[in-house]
């Protein structure tokens, strides 16, 4: 009888479970009595997992920039795309006028940019961001001061689950936006985002999703207030009501 | 409550999904170009380009192959030249610091030895190991990502299994 010859590929695909491309019931029935097919099989296998480990321990020094996204779409073309508009308006506060933005309801916009902002933060966007409490200090009095607010780091540390980071005033249709950065426990980016909108109290701050991210929204003291950030809704909910009641 | 959306358009997903991939298409792109700071302008120049396109990805597909397909046009269409051309007709492959030395040096310097034996096969060869090995794609998949039949991603992954396993066991035979 004159054994059936595998190709490298063949064996390859067998090794990798890729059943659609390797004979795998010939294969097998050939191990049985074939000495040098396995042979040939040791010399075709490697260690994938050592493989995968490795790579998995490469990441990359700079994460990635919304704000090289922006400024490159906007050198380079016209922004057709709804979110490097989103990002343009949001960051250089071009765009429409505020009431545009504003539904007969009262529901902002704007926090449709910021979740899209939102969305390229990813956790090394943050992890690298390391402050003393005195450079925390003076960079949140000057971004807090851009809305009219004082607001310090000891009112927006107030849990354990989440890490305050940074401060960054942005705008939105000429009007200046803080964005306040946190990063949780899991390592998830969350921002609190704050804009002068005159709107009314709310009774309670509105969680939902946005962008597959949890946010809670409520306005005080003619403020709007958007956190956003995780899949922790609870967590979401827990500091929102926070900030509320601490009327930050 | 304002409102919530029920299903996210194609611009919507795309710019949701680039932070999620932004990891492993790093990774994918310094496998295809061989150093950290290409690595860098192929990444951020495929989530641009991404952001360009995104009206031509079809919402609810598979974000990251799309992505990962996107990044290879990109690279064999215009930067690889340029890479090229910039590097006198040769990529340099970087073979330093792409690990963390701190915790576990001796760990350390085994996964910088099994990255170097992968880095030190053939920018096709690499491509197609870090699809199916490291990113977990299947045959079909890689294929459709590299825009190559599948045979061809099998032979590529034989030479490059043949390879690695010789490498592998001197090592093991050297320690």
């Amino acid at each position: 009888m004159v054994e059936k010859f595998f190709t490298d590929e063949e064996l390859v695909a067998y090794l990798d479970g890729e059943s659609d491309f390797a004979p795998v019931a010939d294969i097998e029935y050939a191990l049985k009595s074939d000495q040098s097919l396995a042979k040939r099989l040791e010399q075709l296998d490697i260690d994938r997992e050592s493989i995968f480990e490795s790579f998995q321990q490469i990441q990359p020094e700079k994460s990635l920039d919304p704000m090289y996204l922006q400024t490159a779409a906007n050198q380079n073309r016209p922004t057709p795309w709804r979110l490097v508009a989103s990002v343009a308006v949001l960051c250089l506060g071009i765009g429409f006028s505020m009431n545009s933005v504003l539904t007969k309801s009262g529901q902002p916009d704007w926090t449709e940019y910021v979740a899209a902002y939102q969305a390229l933060y990813t956790s090394s966007t943050l992890t690298p961001v390391n402050q003393d409490q005195e450079a925390l200090t003076a960079e949140l009095t000057r971004v807090s001061a851009a809305i009219g607010k004082d607001i310090s780091p000891e009112q927006l540390q107030i849990s354990e689950e989440v890490e305050y980071k940074r401060a960054q005033v942005l705008g939105f249709d000429g009007t200046a936006l803080i964005q306040l950065a946190f990063l949780t426990s899991m390592g998830e980016p969350m921002a609190l985002c704050i804009l002068r909108t005159g709107a009314e109290d709310s009774d309670v701050p509105s969680v939902g999703k946005m962008e597959g991210m949890s946010s809670a929204l409520w306005s005080n003291g003619g403020y709007s207030y958007l956190l956003i950030g995780g899949k922790d809704d609870a967590l979401i909910s827990r500091l929102a009501n926070e900030y509320m009641t601490a009327r930050l | 409550m304002w409102p919530l959306k029920t299903k996210k358009s194609s611009s919507e997903e795309v710019s949701a999904g680039i932070g999620g991939v932004y990891n492993s298409l790093w990774r994918y792109c310094l496998v295809l170009t061989g150093n950290k700071a290409n690595a860098d302008d192929l990444a951020q120049a495929a989530c641009l380009r991404a952001l360009e396109k995104a009206d031509k990805f079809e919402a609810g597909t598979h974000f990251e192959r799309w992505m990962f397909r996107l990044t290879q046009r990109l690279w064999i269409d215009e930067l690889r030249k340029r890479s090229v051309r910039e590097g006198s007709g040769l990529l340099q492959i970087e073979d330093v610091d792409l690990v963390d030395q701190g915790a576990d040096p001796e760990k350390a310097l085994m996964t910088s030895e099994v990255i170097a034996s992968v880095m030190q096969l053939p920018e096709a060869q690499r491509a197609t190991v870090l699809l199916v090995y490291v990113e977990g794609y299947s045959y079909r998949d890689t294929a459709m990502i590299l825009d190559i039949p599948v045979g061809t991603v099998m032979s590529r992954l034989a030479v490059a299994r043949s390879k690695l396993s010789n490498r592998f066991s001197v090592e093991k035979r050297a320690v």
